[in-house]
Formats: C-alpha cells, structure tokens, sequence
C-alpha cells in the first residue's frame, strides 16, 4: 500500500517520460500488429485500419494510464506552489518583510533551542545508552533550608558503590583547571580527573593507545598516566605519536598512555577537558593533608558520580536504594565530621538525575535565564507571527473579490484554503531558512555571554536537532498564519462580497487586525518592562559597592611544582616576590593574599567571648595578607588601623574586621580592643586593631559580609599563593610584562599565573550581563516589528478610507482634526496594548522577581517609561499616514468612487 | 514479454474467446506495476527493436496464488449455484 504510493509519487515526477514510453509502447505494438495483418494477407490500404481495430481506442487507454501516474492533490499543490511563488516574487516588499519577520523570530527561538538543548537535554557524544546514565545529587536539610550539592567526598562514592544494588556500573569524576606544561609554557587547562571505570561509560575507544585500567586507578595513589583529548593532541602534539611522553599536569608528571577520539568530552561538552588523569592520581597527588586522607574521611567534598542504573530499576527504585546508602554514609561521615547534624535532623537524600546539570534539581542561574529567555524568544515568535498574519489579512482584503470571483466559478473552499496554507507554509519555511543561518550567529552569540572569557568551544555548523526544530516551529506557525485570512475571506455571503468590492465586508478584517495589533502591542510591553527590569538589575549589580577597586589590580599566583618545599623556603620566596614586585615601575603597590574575591575563601569557626555559637551568625571568611593591602585594593579603614608591618610573629596577635562582622558581633559597642579567637576556644586571642568597609569576597549578591584579615606574618597556618599588585595603568595591557619580570626571579620549581582582579569581577556578573542584553535585545526587536505592524496597518486604513476623508474635509473638517483622527486610531490601539501588557507583566512578577538584584519586579518607573515609549512608537509608526491624510484632496477622493 | 506479446498470449490460451482492445492492456500494465506486482524494463527484441519487457515479480506471484486461490473458489461457488439451475430447467423441459 505504502509502496504503491511511494511509486505513484515517483510516477508523478516522470510522468512526461511515462507518457512518452506509453506512446513508444503503443507504436512499437501498433508496428507488430500491421505485420501480422500483411502476412494475414489483408489488403494493402486495410493494414492500418485493421491495426487500429485490434488495438481498440488508444486516446481512452493512454487517458486511462496518465490517470494512474496523475496525483490530483499533488498537481494543486504543485500548481499552488508555481503561483504562490509568482506572486511573491512580484510583491517583493512584502515577501521580504514576512521572511524578515520570521526569520528573526524563528532564529532567535532556534538560538535558544540551540542553547537549552545543549544545556539540558542534547545526548553526550558517545554515551552508551544514555536514558539509564544517571548523576547523583545531593539534598539534606541545613536549618530550614534544603541544599543541593554536586560534589561529595570519594568516600562516598567508594560507600555507594558498596551499599547500593539498583547500579551496574560507577564512575568518579571531577574537572579542575590544572597547571599543563612546564617553564615558560605552562597553562592552566581544564583536566578531567576521572576514575578508570569513568570510560566504561562511553562508546569511545581511543584513537592512539588506550584508557587507564583498574590497576592505574588506586588509592592511596593511582599511577602517573594521562590520556589526551583529540583537539590538545592536535593543537599540541601536531597528532605525532606521543605514547610514552610525559606532560606536567599540576604535581604530576604523567605518561601520555592514549589519545580520545574526536569529539569525545565525556561529560562536560560546554567545556571539555583537554586530558584526562586518574581521580586517584589527582587526589594522591593534591600536595595537601587531604591527600592522605581522602578516601578514608569525609571533609574534602569535591567529586561527582555517574552511575548507570540496571535496566529492570526505575528512577524511584533507584532514588531509594541510592538514599539509603547515602544516609548510612552520612551516618560514618558524622562520626569523623563532628559538626554534621544527625541524620534525622539533616534528612539526606540522593537526587538520581540527569547528566546534565542544567536538567538536575539545581539547575544554575544561567540555565534559569536561559529558560527565561526562551519564553521571551517564544513571545517574540508570537508577536512576528501576528505581524505577518496582519499583512496576510491585508492582503487578503485586498484579493477579496478576486476570491470571490474565484469562488463563484465553483474554487472549493477547500481549495482556496490549500492555497493560502501552500503560500504561507511557503513564506515560512523560506523565513526558517533565514533563521537557521541567523540562529547559528545568534547561538554562538548567546554561548559568548554564557560562557567564562577564552573557555568557549562553539559548534561549527548548527544542530541537526536546531535545524529540524526551526523547521517544525516554520510549518506551525505557516500553518497558523495561513488559516487567519483563510477563515476571513471565506466569511460572509458570496453575493455581498461580489458586490462590496474593496469596501464592502472589511468590517471582520478590520476587527482581527485590530486584535492582532493590541497583542503585539500587549506583548512588546511585557518585554520592554522585563528587559528595563533586568537592565536595571545589572546596573544595581555593577554598580554595587565591592569594598575595593579591582579596575587596576593584577592577581598573581604562584604555583609550585613537584614536591613541597617547606615553609620557610616558601615564606622567603613570598618576601622575594614581594619586594621584586614592588620595586618593579608598573607597579604602585604590591601585597600578599591568601585568598582571592570570587577565586578562593577561607573560613575557621570563630569563638568569640560574650556571644554563643558564632557558627549560627553565618560564615566569616578572613583574608591572610600583608600590610599594603588595604592600599592596593583601596579599601577603606573606617576605624582604628590597617594591618602594619610591625605586626610580626612575636607580637600581640592583631585582626582588622569588616564593618559587617564588628557590627553583628559587637552590637552598639566598638569592636576596637576586642577579641575573638580562631578554631578552638583555647586558641590565642586576635584583638581587633581596626574596622575596614563591607567588602565582596565570594557572593556578589549575598547579604554576609563577614570578613576579617590577619597579618601574613602572625599567621602559623596558610602561606598562601597569591600576590595582588596594583598597576600604574591597565592590568590586561601590562599584566604580561609584570608577570615575565617576577618569573624571572622565582627558583626552578614554580612558576606564576596572572590575570586582573576584573576579570573575577565580570564573571560574576555575567548572567545578569546576558539577562539584559538578551532581555534588550529581544524586546527591541519586538518593538520594531510591532511599530512596522502599525505602521502597516495605520496606513492601509487611511488608504480605505480615502474617500470618507474626502468628505469630511469637503463638509469643512479642519486638516489637523483629519490628522489627530488617524494618529489617534494609532494610540487607541497601543494604550489598550500596554494596559494588557501590564496586567500581564504583574501577572508575570512573581516568578521574575528571584531573577532580579535589588529591584522589584513591579516598578512605577519601568511600567511608565515603558508606556511612554510605546506612546511615542505609536505617535511616530502613525505619523507619515496622518501626513498622508491631511494632504487628501477632497475632489479626486469624491471622484475616484 | 512484452504488450504485443501478453496480447498474443492471452489471446492463444483463450483460445480467442477473449477478444479485448489490446490498447486497455496498458493502462492495467501500469496499474500492477505501480502496485510492485510486476518488473518493467525496456530491452532490445530478437529483431532489435525497442520494447518493455514485462516480468512479474515475488509480490505478484504471492498475490496472484492468492487470487487464483480466491478465482477458483469463486468459480466452484458459481458452478455449484449454476448446477441445479440448469437441473431444474431440464426438469421443466420434460415435464
């Protein structure tokens, strides 16, 4: 059956060429048939005639075949196509206005398929059976608060994979940024440290070599080896055999075993790592007391799980027997972590979900924009679709009586209808061609914003899933534009339309578009004011006060190599670097830090005398540094003193708190001469000397600014990496040059990192960056198809109404009351728009208002802007037809009917 | 075989009874050959001339077992049902 109509349609392609054979056939037959008659003996001039009579009617039986390689629909569709392309090439404005309006609606959701796709739901290159790949999530309770967590200790994961029966395979993972390379050349790259069962996962097999085994993957410490991923190999190797070489990676000095094929990323394909270790090499290897300790205790939580659930469990079997184990996990991990609340009191549970975060339970905030600005994608695709249904209604208005025409020479409705739909559908999908190429620029775009600077791989051709996506969306809404005028031309009584002309039945049209014109209207305000809520998010945020200047600091930070020198080895080295930094011309201040804003926190419990459990305040992080710091990071001391440099080992131990931390901890009194001790309440006493500004360190947008310094050289615990430097002039420019000068002093061994304090900055500011920009973006794009939607529209009804005009201003109507006539059809409808919109904006506010920084989501301010704008789009999208109007010279307009 | 040929055929086995346009012969050609009953393709004849060859195929032969099968229970039906009509006529006659 399938086939006979597969067959026909190929029929209906070469239908010339059968029909050409058919005649060839019936002459070849015909040849045959008059030899038979001559050897039969029939006179000379009766051969043909008796040909004839055997073959009987040749024109029914060639009808008869043609009718069976003829598709009746296929023909209409055929011939419609042939006519919807002839009239729009000859409308040409109009035909590049529609595709232009859908392709940028269609693109921009394509774009954001494109983005959420790979966020969310896109298949890992590779992975074998990918619905029952599973990462496990963790959820316990914290006061009233449930936290969600990724990472967890290895001794969790070496707990589930024993306790648990609904898996049957694990893996361990965790991706770092890791010094690669060594001397002049090293870089910090993305490492995946995995465990060997990791690989298992995937149908990859290596290009070059092989996978670590079980046997290089152990604890204490798994073996010194590294598998490359294709485009390192590439870009750093030029694809020679590297089997046995050695690269540095972090402490490691690891024999390159095998290459990755192309385009595996295991997990992570936003970012892909360019090696891979073992996770036990990693952590045997991390130059600290965890090291030693990581897979017997439970305080270094810093790893992921993939897990494949056994094909007979379902996810809820699984969530259990996985809960389970985690909770008798977290039973072992209280007894060596003392500060962990019980299990009854925490609750823990195990999320078993998606691979992809953005899909897991804690999706981040920019999964949570992306989301957003899909919707307003969607809405912009709604607004485009009005738009161009509205210049479809036009011109269906303007065909009427040629339809009607058509319609008393007995054109079925249904064929009308088929027309319409081949002609938009048509429209659309050359409209979804636009948007592939447009999407694919777009999403790169999109990805630049989401992405941390320099990290960004983008796809080189779009997604065979993006393309297949945009091209449904194009026949919905081809589909849906086309039935708009359908229904509207086929409304109404034949004879009054065959009558009315241009004039007669416009009522209905004028109706619809009038709809049509306040939805958009009503949709471009629900954007507008969601892109003024986010622009001014942003502003909030940048312009939130840091507590320092990072605009000329310069982060510098030493990494050492091999093995652990020794802190008096170390100490002198800080001082090295410290003095040369100073000393260098483009630096005006230079000071050591032990952790850096948004890179790094340290935090202790705290005791402090007169108030309990300090613990329950919130974290307090400290900073450990030396005395020019408050100079190079301009941070104000509001109260007593900076850190100075007779603050030495030996004397009186000394603090300087944030403004935050004094007030919370000492209410009312002054936090001068204070004293609060470190880690156990046996500790020695740090006297507060000084009260310096509320400064950012780790949350841009959190309320804690619990923070405290002590100087670098009363400190017995952390030595800390990092140099903060603040330059005579741009960090990006210079920042190279200051490094390059301070290398050259370090002892072989070490080696140094720098980027600008900035850079930290703007990451974390990032989301709201794209939120705005993207919110903007879209909304302006949606006001200026509503405003040509107007203008259209505006126009075409002083076109139609040209004679009625006339009169007016033939009975005396002033030229300005013609003009205010039109411009406040125009504003009629755009109010009525925006008052929608804003009723649908705060419909709209509560699930907008967690986006937002310091900023309501109902804002007297953005709702009237908005409002004006639209007013003053409508003044100028109706302003040429009032023109038009007033110049309406009343004898032609009389005349003309 | 080609048309001229199944024509010539039919026309034998029939022993000429069945005498049709050979020209309706084509269009029912067609027809089976869209439904994948038969194989058409063009070929020289012995007399190197042009001409399409018909051929039928595993589908056709499947479908034709199952309409000989279904012809031939028809035509006992119809034999059964002619049988006493014709007894009866005799019946008549000799009364």
């Amino acid at each position: 059956m399938i086939r006979e109509w597969v067959n026909r349609v190929r029929d209906w392609f070469r239908r010339d060429v059968l029909d050409r054979e058919l005649a060839e056939e019936l002459a070849f037959h015909r040849r045959l048939l008059e030899r038979d008659a001559t050897r039969e003996g029939v006179g000379e001039g009766q051969v043909a005639a008796a040909a004839s009579r055997r073959l009987g009617n040749v024109t029914r039986a060639r009808e008869d075949a043609r009718q069976r390689w003829s598709l009746p629909w296929l023909d209409h569709v055929y011939r419609d196509i042939r006519y919807a392309i002839r009239g729009l090439s000859r409308a040409r404005a109009f035909t590049a206005t529609v595709v232009l309006t859908l392709g940028l609606g269609l693109g921009a959701n394509g774009a954001m398929f494109d983005v959420i796709d790979g966020m969310m739901f896109r298949p890992l290159a590779y992975l074998r059976d990918p619905d029952s790949v599973q990462r496990f999530y963790w959820q316990w309770w914290d006061q009233e608060r449930l936290v969600t967590s990724q990472s967890g200790p290895y001794t969790r994961y070496l707990d589930l994979r024993r306790e648990t029966t609904a898996f049957s395979q694990f893996a361990a993972f965790s991706e770092r940024r890791l010094a690669v390379g060594r001397g002049e050349r090293v870089r910090e790259e993305r490492i995946g440290a995995v465990s060997a069962s990791y690989f298992a996962f995937f149908t990859a097999r290596p290009v070059l070599g092989r996978f670590f085994t079980e046997s290089e993957d152990v604890t204490p410490r798994g073996a010194a080896v590294a598998v490359l991923s294709y485009p390192f190999w590439q870009a750093e190797f030029g694809g020679r055999d590297v089997l046995g070489e050695t690269l540095r990676i972090d402490n490691v000095q690891a024999t390159i075993v095998g290459v990755a094929p192309r385009g595996f990323s295991g997990v992570n394909d936003a970012d892909p790592p360019v090696a891979w270790i073992p996770i036990t090499t990693y952590a045997g290897s991390s130059g600290s007391n965890d090291a030693t300790t990581y897979y017997t205790r439970y305080g270094w939580g810093w790893m992921h799980i993939l897990a494949r659930r056994k094909s007979n469990v379902s996810i809820e079997r699984a969530t259990v027997d996985a809960t389970t184990a985690f909770q008798r996990s977290w039973s072992a991990a209280a007894i060596d972590e003392t500060q962990l609340p019980s299990v009854t009191r925490a609750r823990p549970q195990v999320v078993v979900s998606s691979v992809r975060p953005g899909a897991g339970p804690d999706p981040s905030l920019e999964a949570r924009t992306v989301i957003w600005v899909s919707v307003v994608a969607g809405i912009v695709l709604l607004i485009a679709a009005a738009n161009v249904a509205n210049l479809f209604v036009a011109r269906a208005l303007r065909r009427q009586r040629e339809t009607a025409v058509r319609r008393a020479l007995g054109a079925s409705r249904a064929r009308l209808l088929t027309q319409s739909l081949v002609e938009s559908v048509l429209l659309a999908f050359v409209g979804a061609c636009a948007a592939v190429l447009l999407s694919q620029w777009a999403s790169a775009a999109v990805r630049t914003l989401l992405a941390p600077a320099g990290s960004a791989t983008v796809q080189a051709f779009a997604n065979q899933r993006t393309i297949t996506v945009t091209f449904g969306a194009a026949l919905l809404v081809g589909l849906g534009i086309g039935l708009v005028p359908a229904f509207l031309v086929n409304a109404g009584d034949l004879p009054t339309r065959l009558r009315g002309g241009a004039r007669g039945g416009m009522v209905e049209g004028v109706r619809i578009r009038a709809v049509l014109l306040m939805l958009q209207g009503a949709l471009s305000t629900v954007l507008l004011i969601g892109a003024m809520l986010f622009l001014r998010s942003l502003t909030a945020v940048t312009g939130l006060p840091l507590g320092y200047d990072a605009e000329r600091v310069l982060v510098v930070t030493r990494v050492i190599e091999g093995p652990f020198p020794g802190v008096p080895a170390l100490r002198s080295m800080t001082s090295l670097l410290v003095s040369t930094a100073s000393a260098l011309p483009e630096v005006e201040s230079a000071a050591w830090a032990a952790t850096v804003p948004f890179f790094s926190n340290s935090y202790r419990t705290l005791s402090v005398p007169g108030v309990d459990s300090v613990g329950r305040l919130g974290t307090f992080t400290y900073q450990v540094t030396t005395p020019d710091y408050f100079r190079t990071m301009s941070t104000r001391i509001l109260r007593g003193r900076a850190i100075v440099a007779e603050d030495r080992q030996g004397a009186p131990g000394v603090a300087v708190v944030s403004e935050s931390m004094a007030r919370i901890l000492w209410p009312a009194q002054d936090a001068i001469g204070r004293c609060f001790r470190m880690g156990s309440d046996t500790a020695p006493c740090l006297s507060v000397v000084g009260v310096a500004e509320d400064m950012v360190q780790r949350d841009l947008t959190g309320t804690q600014r619990y923070h405290y310094y002590i100087p670098l050289d009363q400190s017995t615990r952390t030595v800390g990496n990092h140099m903060l430097l603040k330059l005579r002039g741009d960090p990006a420019v210079m920042g190279e040059r200051v490094r390059v000068a301070l290398q050259r002093v370090l002892p072989g061994g070490a080696y140094l990192t720098a980027r600008p304090l900035r850079s930290l900055v703007s990451a974390e500011q990032r989301t709201w960056r794209m939120g705005a920009a993207m919110l903007l973006a879209f909304g302006l794009l949606a006001l200026g198809v509503a405003a040509v939607g107007l203008h259209g529209v505006i126009g075409y009804n002083v076109s139609q109404r040209m004679h009625e005009l006339g009169v007016r201003v033939a009975l005396g109507a002033q030229r300005f009351h013609i003009g205010l006539l039109v411009v406040g059809q125009s504003v009629r409808y755009v109010v009525v728009g925006v008052l929608v919109g804003m009723v649908i904006a705060a419909w709209a506010s509560r699930w907008v208002e967690p986006l937002l920084f310091r900023q309501h989501a109902i804002d007297p301010a953005v709702y009237a802007g908005v409002a004006l704008l639209m007013l003053a789009v409508a003044f100028a999208a109706s302003a040429v037809p009032a023109l038009r109007a007033t110049r309406v010279d009343p004898a032609s307009a009389l005349r003309a009917e | 075989m080609h048309g001229y040929g199944i024509a010539q055929h039919l026309q034998r086995l029939s022993k000429d009874v069945i005498h049709v346009e050979e020209g309706s012969l084509y269009p029912a050609l067609q027809r089976m050959r869209q439904k994948g009953w038969i194989r058409a393709e063009w070929r020289q004849t012995p007399n190197n001339q042009r001409a399409r060859y018909y051929e039928i195929t595993a589908d056709g032969r499947a479908h034709l077992g199952e309409q000989t099968v279904g012809f031939a229970e028809l035509m006992d039906a119809v034999r059964r049902i002619m049988a006493p009509v014709r007894a009866g006529d005799r019946d008549r006659s000799d009364r």
